[in-house]
């Protein structure tokens, strides 16, 4: 199938004929991309479902007044950022638990998961990625799986380049601590 | 381009890979399981003013709850610590000394007084006071007299 610009998804869902069509080709454009970034920071399949489908409702109400001062894929993954955020926010809320335990108890979820596919070692990263605090995981993910640019999330995060960099930068050194065993 | 290297810290050898899976035809059948869930999150008839009572209905319904029960508590506490302040009024004196006008006492009216007002006390007696019940017993004016005057 011919994957469209953002520029004409974007024309074609302005058409007020159209929108249904247009919202779906913007989906299943987009999908799989946002999918794995909110499952990299819920990790339970359930969750990132729900989220995605979140995003994409969030997205459908907005689409109207979005004014393309940024690129549609940056929008859209600025959605799924905060519904992730928030999600994980309202789950520390809820059970009254720090940030450490909320990584915690992802991590026992992460042993049971069935979607889970991963060898030992892959575990223990996912593990040590899960120590991290919610911000900082994420710009570890973005760089690290998704080998996003600085600058892109740096438009996406709303942070400078410099506090990203110092960022993944501590990340990583955190993640290696971890896996050496400190 | 940066070099990916440089992006990847050696983490046991273990590269960018997801260790993750979806259940089978999840990404084919999202679509249309986001189209099903468009149509009824929009589906038509809800006004503005509804949607937002919708969203209020749950928390203005909580907020009457806790509202009754504060007002119940409120209650009950007020039954439960409240003392007897009935005031006396002058149809029970009356009343009162019409039923004992036989043997009616300035010690039975202040007694009375002092079932009905806890706060009443002999020391309200004021020297004046004191004058005219002495005058009223000097002079021995029938109780009656003074009921019938008024």
């Amino acid at each position: 199938m011919q994957e469209h610009s953002d520029k004409e998804l974007l024309s074609l869902f302005r058409g007020s004929e159209h929108q249904n069509y247009a919202f779906n080709l913007i989906v299943r454009k987009y999908q799989e991309r946002l999918y794995w970034h909110i499952r990299k920071m819920v990790i339970v399949h359930d969750d990132a479902d729900d989220l995605l489908q979140n995003t994409f409702l969030k997205a459908w109400k907005g689409l109207g007044n979005f004014r393309e001062e940024s690129g549609l894929y940056t929008w859209l993954y600025r959605i799924a950022t905060n519904e992730a955020l928030s999600f994980l926010k309202d789950k520390r809320r809820k059970f009254f638990l720090p940030l450490f335990d909320v990584g915690k108890d992802l991590g026992n979820r992460l042993e049971g998961d069935p979607y889970f596919n991963g060898d030992e070692l892959q575990m223990k990263l996912q593990k040590a990625i899960l120590t991290l605090p919610e911000k900082q995981r994420l710009v570890f993910n973005m760089r690290y799986f998704d080998e996003m640019k600085y600058e892109e999330m740096s438009e996406i995060l709303n942070t400078s380049v410099g506090a990203l960099k110092a960022s993944y930068h501590h990340a990583a050194n955190k993640i290696k601590n971890y896996i050496r065993g400190d | 381009m940066e070099n990916k290297r440089q992006i990847e810290p050696d983490f046991g050898g273990k590269g960018q890979e997801k260790p993750f899976s979806v259940p089978q035809d999840y990404f084919e059948t999202f679509p249309e399981k986001l189209q099903k869930r468009l149509h009824s999150d929009m589906a038509p008839g809800l006004t503005p003013a509804e949607r937002i009572w919708k969203v209020l209905q749950p928390q203005l319904a909580l907020a009457a709850a806790i509202t009754g029960f504060a007002v119940l508590g409120y209650i009950g506490f007020r039954n439960f610590t409240q003392t007897d302040d009935a005031s006396l009024s002058t149809d029970h004196i009356a009343e009162y000394v019409d039923y004992y006008h036989h043997e009616f006492s300035e010690y039975q009216l202040m007694g009375l007084l002092d079932d009905y007002d806890p706060a009443f006390e002999d020391d309200t007696w004021s020297a004046e006071d004191e004058l005219y019940i002495d005058y009223l017993f000097q002079s021995d004016i029938d109780i009656t007299d003074i009921i019938s005057e008024f």
